[in-house]
């Protein structure tokens, strides 16, 4: 008998089960790490294999880690553009980061515990960074950057009572840009849930986010994904004694 | 934020750079990664971070998502938890596979948020009467004693196979996976793969050929995705 190609499925698709059922635990990322250096014992590394055989999602783990790590080792390619989209990559990443010192040190870095001595200094130090944190921070907003707009949304432009005409934000066409939403009563380190909703009610994005050190809320976005219309921005307090707020945006080029 | 282990190290294990990449040293990768569990020059070590790994997860997740802006995403919130998770590598493991497991946690909840979202329909669908499925392969019962039995011949033969050569196959044939795949899954060159791949068709058709049938159109050679045997 030769087989047909409706029996060849069939009969592979039992073998690949009879596998899993040989080797049926699912692998660590630690292990098939282990594996793909070949440090794992030998029975290990054939009972691995076995259920490989077996189990697609195991082999596409494996596949996406050969293939990051063969990334990583690589030497960067891409010039000048690459380069450039890393840096405003980098950017955006950066806004978001929360502050080692002058911060809410409970949800970012850590500052060493230090002798009551070195107490008073650390914190002269800390005042001095967060300075020049918000110095920083405050040049890098001024400064100008074609690439990654940055759009403030202002507490003007909230609603208290009779919702105003939404200011219309103009801002590059196909481009990524940085919110930087200003809460009525900005707090470093005061977290709200983020909701931005089109005025039909459908929710585009929505996330945790954290005041940085001038309480405004950063939010990286890809322009895309907010196409020309008005929508409403929800800011919901996840702190005590944080108050609701709702501002209307609308996107024209 | 609670304080570094004092006695941990950060250390890059073998397979992980040796040289020069992305602009960042390897020295200067683990300092960095050292610096920023300890919460020190925090900035600087971030960006020393992502320098070195923004290509590289950047290229992950391109694979793994349709949409280049989701990508974005993904790798900038990749980042902002290995920033905010650094302190609890251990340095046992590599730091690679440390940040690609949070890269990897990063696009299952993504992607379990997008199947969430994708599953709520504007409406609830009217529920159907469930028809009776045909039987498979037609209402002869003859057709299907005679199906059944040939698909239990091939499961034997294929189960009579050398271990390797039954993978190479079933990886080939029911997963789909191309020769390169294979022979990182096994361990194994490429050139072992195919060979294994000739040998168990080989094998499969001898062994078949031995079990009492009549004669059926033959197995198909090559799997037609460019490479060739």
């Amino acid at each position: 008998m030769n087989p047909s190609e409706s029996d060849l499925g069939p009969a592979f698709g039992a073998a690949a089960a009879a596998s899993r059922a040989r080797a049926p635990e699912h692998a660590d990322l630690d292990v098939l790490a282990a594996y793909r250096r070949g440090e794992l014992p030998e029975s290990d590394a054939e009972a691995l294999r076995e259920h490989l055989a077996g189990c697609r999602e195991c082999g596409d783990l494996l596949l996406d880690l050969e293939a990051f790590e063969a990334d990583a080792e690589a030497a960067a390619e891409g010039g000048a553009a690459a380069d450039l989209e890393e840096a405003a990559s980098w950017r955006a990443v950066r806004l978001r980061i929360d502050r080692p010192a002058g911060g809410d040190a409970g949800a970012g870095w850590h500052l060493p515990r230090a002798a009551a001595a070195a107490l008073a200094a650390a914190l002269i130090g800390a005042v001095g960074w967060g300075a020049y944190q918000r110095a920083e921070l405050a040049a890098e907003r001024s400064a100008p950057q074609p690439d990654l707009p940055v759009i403030n949304l202002i507490r003007e432009h909230t609603t208290r009572g009779v919702p105003p005409a939404p200011h219309a934000w103009q801002v590059p066409r196909g481009g990524r840009f940085l919110f930087s939403i200003i809460p009525d009563t900005p707090l470093a380190g005061a977290r709200y849930r983020v909701v931005i909703e089109s005025r039909d009610g459908v929710q585009v994005w929505s996330g945790e986010l954290v005041g940085d050190d001038d309480g405004y809320l950063n939010l990286g976005f890809s322009r895309r994904l907010l196409p020309d219309r008005d929508y409403t921005v929800r800011l919901l307090p996840l702190d005590d004694g944080g108050e609701a707020e709702t501002l209307p945006l609308r996107f024209s080029r | 934020m609670p304080g570094a282990r004092p006695g941990g190290t950060t250390s890059l294990r073998r397979g992980e750079a040796r040289r020069d990449v992305g602009g960042v040293a390897d020295a200067d990768l683990t300092a960095a990664i050292e610096r920023l569990r300890r919460g020190e020059r925090v900035e600087e070590s971030a960006r020393i971070l992502h320098r070195r790994y923004y290509r590289p997860l950047r290229a992950y997740f391109l694979r793994k998502v349709a949409s280049p802006e989701d990508a974005l995403d993904l790798t900038q919130e990749t980042f902002l938890r290995v920033y905010r998770g650094v302190e609890s590598f251990r340095g046992g493991s590599s730091f690679n596979t440390w940040l690609f497991r949070i890269a990897s946690n990063t696009h299952s909840k993504w992607r379990e948020h997008r199947s969430r979202r994708a599953a709520q329909p504007a409406f609830p669908e009217p529920s159907r009467p469930v028809a009776a499925e045909p039987a498979a392969g037609g209402d002869d019962p003859l057709d299907h004693v005679l199906r059944r039995e040939r698909h239990r011949q091939l499961a034997d033969a294929i189960g009579e196979l050398p271990d390797q050569q039954r993978r190479c196959m079933v990886l080939r044939l029911h997963h789909q996976r191309s020769y390169r795949q294979i022979a990182v899954l096994l361990g194994l060159s490429i050139e072992t793969v195919k060979a294994h791949l000739f040998q168990g068709r080989k094998g499969l058709q001898q062994r078949i050929a031995c079990a009492p049938e009549t004669p059926q159109p033959a197995a198909r050679g090559d799997d037609g995705d460019g490479e060739t045997t």
